[in-house]
């Protein structure tokens, strides 16, 4: 039985991706920073993820503290970095709270969603 | 036949009641991490290699048994056969030790879990699943195991406070499972037993990508400092248990986590011990293979 185990585990961890794994995408750092104050209205976003995201099945919302959806915005994967999105705003943030509400699928399928907070102080 | 009819039912009921559920325990902005203790109330494809426990449980009061030590090395495996739909199967290799004797070791009995998550709340961060264990007597070596088995049905839960309006509040969550253990035997030494447990964690993942940024090195964020509680009572003495504070860090397809186990209350009658776990997230590892559902 002990011989069978060693030899299971062996195979396993054998099997195991030599690379990266394809894991699911979740926020490491984002611009504003979450929970951030700023004094300077952006007109752009970044969210920097943890995995490689699929634009065409990702979305991002920017939400007033009263619930108006900011836009049109126009999202785009970073060319030299497939785990950032940029979102482009109309026009720059006046001031306020606002609510980014992400919800993107990693490369290998995985969805994850989140929100997060920061406020335009100017 | 009456099983299989079940397990049938379980099925179709997963298959009829699909959600919004993915892998990793996720319920919205919430990810609740394996514990160790304490099963999570998730479905997921994951693999728990090993988790090693060491508890001294003392000589009894009245001198009727001697004082043991007890390391505890298993595995679990984890796979979804549906989304929501999971089996569990745990098998555990033990060493007991007790002075003046020597040691005996061997497997414990195969344990089973099938798990089903029944519903889950993103927006308020809630899961809650239901399950049934069992111990199948006499799979384990004599020496160790019991040779009659038993049937636990459980309930599961798990709640993010993300909804609280105090930001470094918003991290915490609690989990939970009540369940009810009923023996294969009529021996008037082992009686059918409750078993609870909770957890209480501040998850700092949650802090960093939900709350605030505080722009802490990687080794700090990953982590999530948790306590678990797990007690067992039956109506013929004190209940019994532990509380096991410790720490867990996760990164994207493995969770380490260690924790020391406190005796419960005195008639625990244990000494302080350890229990630590290397966890993979086989739906990372392996997401179009061993890591996704069957159906």
């Amino acid at each position: 039985m002990r011989k069978a185990l060693v030899m299971a585990s062996f195979l396993f961890f054998g099997a195991l991706p030599v690379g990266k794994v394809l894991a699911h995408a979740f926020l490491s750092s984002a611009v504003p920073a979450v929970g951030s104050t700023v004094t300077v209205g952006p007109k752009e976003l970044r969210l920097q993820f943890s995995e490689a995201v699929e634009i065409k099945f990702s979305s991002v919302k920017i939400i007033t503290e009263g619930g108006k959806e900011i836009g049109p915005v126009r999202i785009t994967l970073n060319p030299s970095d497939p785990q950032r999105l940029i979102v482009s705003l109309p026009e720059p943030l006046t001031r306020g709270m606002y609510i980014v509400k992400w919800r993107v699928v990693s490369v290998d399928t995985h969805k994850t969603q989140g929100d997060y907070r920061f406020t335009v102080r100017q | 036949m009456k099983k299989i009819a079940i397990h049938i039912a379980f099925l179709i009921l997963a298959l009829l009641f699909t959600s919004s559920a993915q892998a990793h325990g996720t319920a919205g902005n919430r990810i609740f991490p394996p514990t160790l203790t304490v099963d999570d109330p998730s479905v997921a494809d994951e693999l728990s290699l090993p988790t090693f426990s060491y508890q001294r449980q003392n000589a009894a009061p009245d001198g009727s048994a001697p004082s043991t030590r007890t390391s505890d090395l298993g595995i679990e495996w984890d796979k979804r056969i549906t989304e929501n739909l999971g089996i569990g199967l745990n098998a555990d290799q033990l060493w007991i030790s007790q002075d003046g004797a020597s040691t005996i070791h061997g497997w414990d009995n195969i344990n089973l879990t099938l798990k089903y998550l029944a519903y889950v709340n993103p927006d308020h961060e809630f899961m809650t699943s239901v399950g049934v264990t069992r111990e199948f007597g006499d799979t384990g070596a004599k020496q160790i195991a019991s040779s009659f088995g038993s049937t636990t049905p459980k309930l599961y839960f798990g709640k993010g406070l993300g909804d609280l309006p105090i930001s470094y509040l918003r991290p915490l969550a609690i989990t939970g499972i009540v369940g009810y253990t009923v023996f294969d035997t009529k021996d008037n030494d082992t009686h059918n037993e409750w078993n609870y447990g909770w957890t209480i964690q501040y998850s700092i993942p949650y802090l960093q990508q939900h709350v605030i940024d505080l722009g802490l090195p990687k080794v700090i964020a990953n982590l999530t400092p948790v306590i678990e509680f797990n007690v067992t009572s039956n109506q013929f003495g004190p209940p019994t248990g532990t509380i096991a504070p410790g720490v867990l860090y996760t990164d994207q397809a493995w969770q380490f986590g260690i924790e020391a186990l406190i005796p419960y209350n005195r008639a625990s009658n244990t000494d302080v011990g350890v229990i630590a776990q290397f966890h993979l997230f086989l739906d990372d590892i392996f997401p179009k293979s061993i890591g996704k559902p069957i159906f």
